[in-house]
């Protein structure tokens, strides 16, 4: 069976590469199943989570905003910021959270908002994905 | 008894330069071990977002006269070419390679060259030199990619004036801890990897092409500048450890050379007084 090629990179650091049967990610206009043999396709990504399936194991990454590329059975995802799912530390990012909001309502520079609002987006989107995560797995339990 | 003295003072200064040089070179290993981890961790993105923008170049859009929008504005005679150097010497013939390609490059088109330079050897050269330099940014020991995002909003901003015809970067790469290579890259146009040449592509585009270049290119300009900063830190670093590494090396054999002529020099101050008392022995024997 044709698999795909994913690797999924950050400016920092390749967070995962390796083989999939199925992809998921959070294109900007809905959530995309990339199978193997999919036409070429770039697009935006939003914040959200990425599934990666590779026969019975799937493996769950939060990522913040980005692009993919598919193209001859490779997908590349270059995102802003990406995270393995069960190493989201949930206290962290509610704080990461509170301090950025504080840094949006003292007006600083317009640099600092920037990076600000971006901690918020990418933080609030491991919040959810985590919280998904949790509550699936106890009704699993 | 005055030569003693002086070696003695060689000694003393010797080794304390020794001792900086070798603190330094410390100093810089450390650095250099996190700045090299962090530039082959950022290079597959780098890559990644060039060769995606490489593939645009081939696809078949159904308006013909469509172009990358952002090779619209490259309608004026500039180059717009931002350098990247250190901050401080010290590490060897770093700076001066850089120089080199730098010189050699805005020589082929006079006055043609705007220089954006990040490191203060870099517009402290360009002052020297009379070249045009449109702004200067400096970034810490340790950059991140905050610093850069005002040099490529800056780069951005300049590129819609439509003043230039291509936007490039000298800076130096890190290819191991003994070899950094001076290189000039050409960000804009986006050059067409080799081994990527005539495929036919269709792409699906989301949104739409227009609105995806629209924010991949600012992207692809950050990441390009801000990995140009990364390549440029780790050889800085890598550079300096290595100066420093031979700057302590040298001043240790120095070291043992005039610790060797003192101890001859003290023998032979210790031979001529015992010679002084056997002389003066024999004279009173006599």
């Amino acid at each position: 069976m044709k698999l795909l090629d994913v690797e999924i990179v950050t400016a920092e650091k390749t967070i995962f590469s390796g083989k999939a049967s199925l992809i998921q990610i959070p294109g900007i206009e809905g959530e995309l199943g990339i199978l193997p043999s999919h036409a070429p396709i770039i697009t935006e990504l939003n914040s959200g989570e990425v599934l990666i399936k590779n026969k019975e194991e799937v493996l769950s990454l939060v990522l913040s905003g980005g692009f993919v590329e598919v193209l001859n059975d490779r997908v590349t995802i270059l995102a802003d910021a990406a995270e393995r799912t069960n190493e989201i530390d949930i206290e962290k990012a509610k704080e990461a959270i509170q301090k950025a909001e504080e840094i949006v309502d003292s007006q600083g520079s317009d640099i600092d908002i920037q990076k600000a609002l971006f901690v918020i987006r990418a933080s609030k989107a491991k919040l959810r994905v985590a919280n998904r995560r949790r509550s699936s797995r106890s009704i699993n339990n | 008894m005055a030569n003693l003295k002086e070696l003695r003072r060689r000694i003393k200064s010797v080794s304390s330069t020794a001792r900086v040089t070798k603190a330094m070179q410390m100093i810089a290993a450390a650095k250099m071990r996190k700045a090299q981890q962090k530039v082959v961790d950022g290079r597959p993105y780098s890559e990644k977002i060039h060769s995606i923008l490489s593939h645009l170049n081939f696809v078949n859009y159904n308006d013909e006269d469509f172009e990358l929008s952002i090779h619209e504005n490259l309608t004026g005679s500039k180059e717009l070419c931002l350098m990247i150097t250190p901050d401080r010497g010290l590490c060897g013939a770093l700076v001066s390679n850089i120089t080199r390609v730098a010189i050699s490059n805005s020589e082929n088109v006079e006055e043609d060259v705007v220089f954006i330079t990040i490191g203060k050897k870099a517009s402290s050269l360009i002052v020297r030199l009379g070249k045009n330099l449109k702004a200067q940014f400096g970034v810490s020991d340790m950059p991140e990619i905050q610093e850069t995002l005002a040099v490529s909003k800056l780069v951005m901003d300049e590129l819609k004036t439509g003043q230039y015809r291509s936007v490039s970067m000298i800076y130096s790469e890190f290819i191991s801890t003994s070899i950094q290579k001076p290189v000039k890259k050409n960000l804009i146009p986006v050059e067409i990897s080799e081994d990527e040449k005539e495929i036919p592509l269709d792409y699906i585009f989301e949104p739409d092409i227009e609105k995806l270049l629209n924010t991949l290119i600012p992207r692809y300009i950050e990441m390009e500048i801000y990995h140009g900063v990364l390549e440029a830190t780790a050889s800085e670093h890598s550079a300096r450890m290595v100066s420093m590494q031979n700057a302590t090396d040298n001043a240790n054999e120095l070291l043992d050379d005039l610790t060797l002529e003192l101890n001859k020099a003290r023998q032979q101050v210790i031979t001529s007084e015992l010679l002084d008392l056997v002389g003066g022995m024999i004279a009173q024997e006599g």
